[in-house]
């Protein structure tokens, strides 16, 4: 189970899951692993059945809460892994970066916030992702592609606003 | 032409890694900001996003839910499947269609008939109600006995994995066994089992009750299967009741279904609890395969008769028992034309033939070097070239896959980069250390020797600089903390007795060092004044405060051969618990001999560029030594038979005498422990084995030894055993592991993968190395080759096993190759030696101890 806690945790942290119940889904997400590995374990890799588990926990806490998306990042959510020996002045501005992903991603629609997380961040092979979120593999490669498009657009304009205001 | 942005965006967006875009596309991309600042964008997503980190929950919701996990039911609650009661219910209503269909036909011809027909008339409908009630009957039967759930045993897939029984002193219900995720809904004895994930890679993972699904008391019910994996083949008896006397046994091979319908379990060896008793017989499983299988009885207390545990392989010491005549050997394996076993994996991909050997019994250099400061001096040298430094700092160290102790101050974790092999192989194989998260408290009593290179004469502004650090170094020695002063050079000799320093002792000192030679003067060698400082520390009088003991070599510079000289010194005092660290007095020193030392000193190797940075020096190095957890850490890997050191990765083997002071400093640092802090001696014993000494382990870190073997085949590779004095319980740590590979396929993990991983992390880091060696000479083209080579190797390596894509590091690496060969396209001449250099020590090392970030 430790191998696999940080990549859900991170799954349901980036999947905008609410603070107040992350710990909840991810107690769940286990449990149902563990009940669905009574009835036996996929034959294939371990880790797409496992994220089909907890993709699908996340879609039904978002549809009972009736909303697709909550961004609420600003929390300490998890201890991220210290970057090691950067400088402090570099360290915030790396983590301000990827502080600013991590809204962004939070934003996305539901399906391509789902299809990033999984290849873009937890690794996946296409393949796998595909599997794991039951959709065609070119509907995974769009709803990707989709996404990173996205979160290109949204950091050009975060450039050219600090590009802005630095002049 | 008309070519939109979106379309170059939409391109961008399908480009792969390695793809070149559309010339058309191409050409607008050149000649638009807009979507030139749009690839720019894509890139810096893409490439955060690689960085995003891992997100770990909270240690309290990890066991909170490892608890509600464990409290779940372990049987699967059957379905209510169509038979009995659903079988009935369509019974009774298929017969009462058939039995009114025929009453309406009796009574449809009953008028046409004569007499007697018209009672077959009359029975007819009659018989067809007794159907339609008996039918009912059934069926309303079979509802109410369906009612109880019916308990299965789980399956699990066939798959490698490791059991190991800790029964160390003990009874059977304290037992422990590791063994992969899932695996504790197969354990159904009872007792506690411990579900380690071996095969996952967790070391340690789901624990919960090992529960006896025995209602009859003849535990028959409660076994295990395991694939054969030996010819041995005997019985043992254990004792029944009572504490056991021996050790571990250790089970390794294929998980099956508790029914014992398939595949199973191999057992591998056993060390065998006296009076206990287990037999082995051969067996076939459902799928025909023949298969050896031993049976274990291991009996729970206060039970009259032994509990049938399952089957195991054990050791060809035992008898073999009477076997059932249905049950037959296993028949032996293929063969090719040449008479040599077939196998049914792919050919090795690494030759194990004309292969050097080394021997499996000697010491080996330690390779454990917490917060190498070459990091910090690499990094420091990059400040002027953000771009080389932001480039360097995308290589990482690849995760380790093993957890932190629960207790104590060590954990250790033994995995092979596959888990099965079918015949002679060459694997790599991870010896994995992890150090507590906690410290072991206040720092300890800090010993300093300075040792003061002046065979050289040094410039005043060199005399500012030493004087400035023994300055700080004077005022960061507090309480009991000891500082000494030694010179190498002309006028050589000890400046400073090793104590606690007197107010202006150091001015005094340092005014005869840096004045002219006198007459009387006796010259002292570098490494003379080395080893003397070594043993003034490493002497641990009965009033000798104890602590963490460093010298620090302050030098103008070393030559090559100068540093090769020191080196074993180094590395010796290392062993005794005496840290060298080196630190460079001229911004132009030579950084590789200063490094060399500085490793084999498990020290670390700094500059001092300014008087001004003195007191940062001080601090660091003071931080570093306050944070060990566990001293004298003794590791010793012994190879099963039949297996053959290739090499250790990134060490080398010690000479005789080197190993006798080895062994001798173990012992000292072994008597003063016992001494200061009441941890019983415990060395002194000669053993066998690979072995390697670490003077001391840092809290929070991790370190793999990484062993390149050839293995005969499926069976036992190694017995792992760590000792070492433990600072956070205050006393001796054993940690014992065995690893065993299963016949069968080359099937990774993700513990084996890990090791795999970490294997190629290591090529990596020697790909950089050499690509930075190439710029040195100013060949650019050799190390553009260089990388292009390695991201090609590392590339059909992911290609081969898809899943090391997800490993974050190798993700990087392929990306840093990438980069590097763009940015010596575009600046062959640049600074990127130093860049390749510093990421080729943060892919191997990282920076546990923070100092990287040079304040």
């Amino acid at each position: 189970m430790q191998s696999y806690a940080n990549p859900i945790y991170g799954y349901l942290v980036r999947s905008g899951i609410r603070p107040a119940d992350r710990d909840d889904l991810f107690q769940q997400v286990f449990e149902k692993v563990h009940r669905a590995s009574l009835r036996g374990l996929p034959d294939g890799p371990v880790r797409p059945w496992l994220f089909t588990i907890a993709a699908n926990t996340v879609r039904d806490a978002f549809r009972r809460a009736k909303v697709r998306s909550i961004v609420e990042l600003d929390d300490t959510a998890g201890h991220a892994e210290p970057s090691d020996d950067v400088r402090p002045d570099q360290a915030a501005e790396h983590e301000e970066e990827l502080s600013f992903l991590d809204q962004e991603i939070a934003k996305l629609p539901l399906d391509q916030r789902e299809a990033l997380l999984l290849c873009a961040v937890e690794g996946l092979p296409l393949a796998d992702a595909a599997v794991a979120l039951d959709v065609p593999l070119n509907t995974l490669k769009t709803r990707v592609r989709r996404a990173r498009g996205a979160l290109a657009v949204a950091a050009q304009r975060r450039r050219a606003m600090q590009e802005r205001e630095g002049a | 032409m008309d070519v939109t942005h979106e379309a170059v965006h939409e391109a961008l967006l399908e480009l792969e890694p390695d793809e070149a875009l559309d010339e058309t596309l191409q050409a607008h991309l050149d000649g638009c900001e807009e979507c030139r600042a749009f690839a720019a964008a894509l890139e810096g997503v893409d490439s955060e996003l690689a960085e995003l980190p891992a997100l770990a929950p909270d240690p309290a919701l990890l066991e909170r839910t490892l608890r509600a996990v464990e409290a779940l039911p372990r049987e699967v609650v059957r379905e209510r499947e169509p038979t009995g009661g659903t079988l009935g219910l369509f019974g009774a209503i298929l017969g009462g269609l058939f039995s009114g269909i025929a009453a309406l036909l009796g009574l449809l011809v009953a008028p046409f008939r004569g007499p007697s027909r018209k009672t077959w008339a009359i029975a007819i409908p009659a018989l067809a109600a007794v159907g339609l009630v008996f039918v009912g009957g059934v069926g309303l039967f079979g509802v109410t006995n369906s009612e109880a759930p019916v308990a299965t045993p789980a399956s699990i897939p066939d798959r490698a994995s490791q059991l190991v029984f800790e029964d160390t002193e003990s009874t059977v219900d304290s037992t422990t066994v590791r063994g992969p995720v899932g695996a504790d809904t197969l354990l159904p004895m009872g007792g506690r089992a411990e579900v380690a994930a071996a095969d996952n890679g967790d070391g340690a993972g789901l624990a919960g009750d090992w529960v006896s699904r025995d209602a009859e008391g003849e535990g028959l019910d409660d076994s295990f299967f395991w694939r054969r994996s030996r010819g041995e083949r005997g019985v043992v008896d254990l004792p029944r009741n009572g504490p056991t006397t021996t050790g571990a046994f250790e089970v390794d091979g294929r998980f099956g279904d508790v029914s014992g319908n398939t595949r199973g379990l191999a057992l591998r060896g056993l060390v065998a609890p006296d009076g206990q008793r287990a037999e082995v017989f051969n067996g076939t499983d459902e799928e025909g395969d023949a298969e050896d299988r031993a049976q274990v009885h291991l009996p729970a207390q206060a039970q009259t008769q032994p509990r049938h545990a399952g089957y195991f392989d054990v050791g060809g010491e035992f008898d073999p028992p009477e076997r059932p005549p249905a049950i037959d050997a296993p028949p032996p394996p293929p063969q090719n034309d040449e008479g040599r076993p077939v196998t049914r994996l792919p050919a090795p991909a690494r030759p194990t033939e004309g292969l050097t050997f080394r021997s499996p019994t000697g010491y080996w250099a330690n390779t454990y070097l917490p917060g190498d400061p070459a990091v910090r001096m690499l990094r420091r040298r990059l400040a002027d070239d953000p771009a080389a430094l932001r480039l360097a700092e995308l290589a990482m160290p690849s995760e380790p896959s093993f957890d932190a102790p629960r207790s104590g101050a060590l954990a250790l974790a033994v995995e092979a980069d596959r888990a099965g092999v079918e015949g002679r192989t060459r694997v790599t194989v991870s010896v994995g250390l992890r150090g507590a998260a906690q410290r072991a408290g206040r720092r300890p009593t800090l010993r300093t020797q300075v040792l003061l290179d002046l065979r050289r004469p040094l410039d005043e502004e060199g005399q500012g600089r030493v004087r400035a650090l023994i300055d700080a170094l004077a005022r960061r020695h507090t309480g009991g903390d000891e500082l000494g002063l030694l010179v190498a050079g002309p006028d050589g000799g000890t400046r400073i007795e090793l104590g606690t320093m007197r107010f202006g002792e150091q001015t005094v000192a340092l005014r005869r060092a840096f004045g002219p030679t006198p007459g009387d003067a006796t010259p002292l060698s570098l490494r003379d004044a080395l080893e003397r400082s070594v043993e003034s520390l490493g002497q641990v009088a009965e009033d000798a405060p104890l602590g963490s003991s460093m010298v620090l070599l302050v030098t103008p510079g070393l030559s090559d051969a100068e540093s090769r000289d020191l080196e074993s010194v180094a590395h010796l005092g290392a062993l005794a618990g005496v840290g060298t660290t080196v630190v460079g007095l001229s911004a132009d020193i030579a950084l590789e001999p200063m490094e060399r030392v500085a490793l084999a000193g498990q020290g670390r190797r700094r500059r001092l560029e300014r008087a001004a940075d003195a007191d940062d020096l001080a601090r660091d190095e003071i931080t570093a030594v306050s944070r060990v957890i566990a001293r004298a850490v003794r590791l010793r890997v012994r190879l099963a038979e039949g297996v053959q050191l290739v090499d250790v990765l990134g060490s080398r083997s010690l000479d005789e005498l080197q190993a006798q002071r080895v062994r001798e400093a173990e012992r000292a640092i072994d008597r003063a422990l016992a001494a200061r802090l009441g941890i019983a001696s415990d060395r002194g014993e000669d053993e066998d084995g690979i072995q390697i000494v670490v003077p001391a382990f840092y809290a929070d870190d991790t370190h793999r030894v990484l062993l390149d073997l050839v293995v005969p085949g499926p069976g036992p590779v190694a017995d792992v055993q760590v000792r070492f004095k433990d600072l956070v319980r205050l006393g001796n740590g054993t940690l014992t592991e065995r690893l065993v590979l299963a016949r069968g396929g080359a099937d990774r993990g993700p513990a084996q993968r890990a090791v795999h991983a970490a294997a190629l992390g290591y090529r990596v880091s020697l790909a950089l190395r050499e690509a930075a060696a190439h710029l040195d000479a100013g060949d650019a083209a050799s190390a553009s080759a260089t990388l292009e080579a390695a991201r090609a190797s590392l590339e059909a390596e992911t290609r081969a096993l898809p899943e090391l894509a997800s490993e974050p590091a190798l993700a990087r690496d392929l990306s840093l190759f990438r980069r590097y060969v763009a940015e010596l396209q575009a600046r062959p001449t640049s600074g990127l030696a130093g860049s390749l250099r510093y990421a080729a020590h943060r892919r191997l090392l990282g920076d546990p101890l923070g100092l990287g970030g040079e304040p």
